[in-house]
């Protein structure tokens, strides 16, 4: 079993140690939601760096709406992608919509968002990692 | 966009059913999405099946979770009423019954803190080591196309 948590600013800060004292396998929705004015440094999200060194722990590489500042391709969130991925490494980042997209501050499209996939990993080797293999490892999916 | 994305395979790792129309909410719900926020199990089968995506990992707003499962099979039969029964023995911790929740395509629990808040959440240490607090699942395209024609 997994918690997924979904938290935004600074409250996985109040959330870790709970998540730390459960032992259960975690799960991140959308980058942490973090605070894009406040930077990559701040503790909520170097906490979440921390979690990729775990090994217990998966992010969604997504929901860029819910916290950039800027219209799609929310080209300043995508520092903190690449933060996590450098943390989580591919074994352990998952692609996700959030279809069909609940309280969302801007319109988002399906199609658009695999556009934004292909923008951050132009690789297929890496898409396919991201988007097929390690979720699908993850949750047992058949091919 | 490059057509060659819609054909990778992919798993969608957070999507939302919501069907009040044949799952109504809960009275006492928080939070009760409708328009364009709503989205049944044959609006997200079309979906998968425009895009490509085989496998999906759907959160269920109104009971709290996230299911692995099929569609429709699972979200047409097995739900909600079959969910409103996971929630509540989830929430008695019993671990065997964990295992039937695993079985029946949950495969976790959800805790949307950005809606709920921290303090929500200051009574789960002891669900968190066993069990769910509220329960999330999944959602395969392909062994659904042809019942979807």
């Amino acid at each position: 079993m997994f918690v997924d948590i979904q938290v935004e600013h600074d409250q996985l800060v109040r959330m870790m140690p709970l998540l730390s004292q459960s032992g259960v396998r975690i799960l991140v929705d959308h980058c942490g939601r973090p605070t894009v004015a406040a930077g990559s440094t701040t503790p909520a999200f170097a906490r979440l760096l921390a979690l990729g060194s775990t090994k217990r722990a998966h992010v969604k590489l997504s929901g860029l709406v819910q916290f950039s500042r800027v219209p799609s391709p929310h080209q300043d969130a995508w520092p903190f992608v690449a933060r996590l991925l450098e943390a989580f490494t591919l074994d352990r980042c998952l692609w996700a919509s959030d279809w069909p997209y609940l309280r969302a501050p801007a319109r988002v499209d399906y199609g658009v968002l695999l556009k934004l996939a292909l923008e951050l990993f132009p690789g297929e080797a890496d898409r396919r990692k991201w988007m097929w293999d390690t979720p699908r490892e993850l949750f047992g999916f058949a091919t | 966009v490059e057509l060659s994305i819609f054909a990778e395979p992919k798993v969608d790792c957070h999507v939302h059913v919501l069907d009040p129309a044949r799952f109504p909410y809960r009275p006492d719900t928080h939070y009760a999405p409708l328009g364009q926020e709503l989205g049944t199990p044959s609006q997200l089968e079309q979906v998968m099946d425009a895009y490509g995506t085989r496998h999906a990992l759907s959160g269920r707003a109104e009971f709290g979770i996230w299911t692995r499962q099929q569609l429709p099979a699972r979200h047409d039969r097995a739900q909600p009423a079959a969910l409103q029964r996971h929630r509540r023995r989830a929430q008695r911790h019993h671990a065997p019954e964990l295992q039937t929740l695993q079985r029946q395509g949950v495969v976790g629990v959800a805790w949307n803190v950005t809606f709920y808040g921290v303090d929500h959440y200051r009574d789960a240490s002891r669900c968190s080591r066993s069990s769910p607090r509220s329960t999330c699942s999944s959602t395969s395209r392909s062994s659904t196309t042809s019942s979807c024609a």
